[in-house]
């Protein structure tokens, strides 16, 4: 039993900091708990249903289809997040006054928050067919330890559950005036982050094989498979052994993400702006 | 309004493509084959060259479905029942490396010995 808890959670884990993030990203925005929720049943379907076809999948591109259905739901996650951060640069003056004035949930902000049931929904699915696949064979196997196995694993996934649940308790506890810019830096290291591993994906698949060589191996200092390093790896990108390619695709995504934030942060500024919405 | 999150997305996916650039390359690798049947990889040890890299064929037996895993390879790949899969892997320094079924982790376990 023990052994499925820590297989299901280890898998759930990143998707559950993911949400928890996002959940506090999209605090006071009306509905965005419905959406978050949205993305996490879009991604469990989405598990099963790739779980299934996992075969099929994995025939695609001379057997390296599985990596480029990773690289490529990364890359649409990275973009969505992108997205999210310059709606928020540019809206997030009218949300902060809004929120001073009135306290109350904000009604627009339903283009972001589909981006982000998008990323949601990819955070889930990286993960959810592994899990789907290893419930899958514990039934297939039955057997006495049946039971055990299955509670193990449902335990597993609440735990992740909690995850999201400290991750937002924790986020949200930031004053709200700090909130957003928290949020917005959190989701520019999640992009960084989830571009080089769409990078290394590629490199897996045999895709790409510029700048492979490996740039550093800390594996000595911080191992990526431990709690920490999972952590770190979900939410600043942390890699043991990343290739050169990843890291020049990291640091190019955080400098680029950065940079379209702060600049669309000061056009919104502009009195122009304010008066065109 | 909807000019300007146009915009935005306009600049996001440019970012993210760019930041994604990739060039394609076709790749002749030795491939070395493992099994896994019941609760055992076959062969359990396998001899690779070092410094270059290589292809681990893995065909899984067992109806159930296995994920060959290696932290040490940095390799990850589900193995649907009664299948087979291919994993790259990098040139690695020579030494003894582990490999495992990660969903039966401490029982499954092989090692790759590169020289």
């Amino acid at each position: 039993m023990l052994g499925a808890l820590i297989i299901v959670f280890r898998e759930v884990f990143e998707a559950g900091l993911v949400v928890g993030i996002l959940l506090a990203a999209t605090k006071l925005v009306s509905g965005s708990r419905w959406w978050i929720a949205g993305g996490v049943a879009g991604g469990v379907a989405g598990s099963v249903l790739l779980a299934f076809f996992a075969g099929a999948v994995s025939r695609w591109a001379d057997g390296f289809g599985q990596e480029l259905f990773d690289a490529g739901v990364l890359a649409v996650a990275v973009v969505m997040l992108i997205w999210h951060n310059l709606w928020m640069a540019h809206h997030g003056r009218e949300l902060a006054a809004h929120l001073m004035k009135a306290g109350s949930e904000v009604e627009d902000g339903s283009r972001p928050l589909a981006a982000l049931a998008i990323v949601v929904g990819v955070a889930v699915l990286r993960e959810g067919a592994e899990v789907a696949l290893f419930m899958y064979g514990i039934v297939l196997a039955g057997g006495e330890s049946w039971t055990s196995l299955a509670l193990g694993s449902v335990a597993g996934l609440a735990l992740g559950a909690c995850v999201s649940a400290l991750t937002y308790f924790g986020l949200v506890k930031i004053p709200m005036r700090h909130l957003f810019s928290v949020t917005t830096l959190l989701i520019t290291f999640l992009a960084a982050a989830m571009a080089s591993q769409s990078a290394a994906f590629l490199e897996k698949a045999g895709k790409v094989s510029w700048l492979s060589a490996t740039a550093w191996d800390t594996s000595w200092i911080l191992d990526e498979n431990s709690m920490l390093g999972r952590v770190m790896h979900t939410m600043i990108g942390y890699a043991q052994r990343p290739s050169e390619l990843q890291v020049l695709v990291y640091l190019v995504t955080l400098l680029a993400v950065a940079a379209l934030t702060f600049a669309t942060a000061r056009h919104a500024k502009t009195p122009q702006a304010a008066a065109s919405r | 309004m909807l000019k300007w999150n146009k915009s935005i997305l306009a600049a996001a996916t440019a970012t993210a493509i760019l930041s994604t650039a990739a060039f394609a390359s076709a790749s002749d690798m030795t491939t070395y084959d493992v099994t896994i049947d019941g609760a055992q990889f076959t062969p359990s040890e396998l001899k690779v060259k070092a410094g270059e890299p290589f292809r681990i064929k893995v065909t899984n037996k067992n109806k159930a479905p296995a994920e060959f895993e290696s932290s040490d390879l940095d390799v990850e790949k589900l193995v649907p029942g009664t299948f087979d899969i291919v994993v790259n892997v990098r040139p690695q320094e020579p030494g003894k490396y582990e490999f495992f079924d990660d969903f039966r982790k401490n029982d499954v376990i092989g090692y790759i010995i590169a020289e």
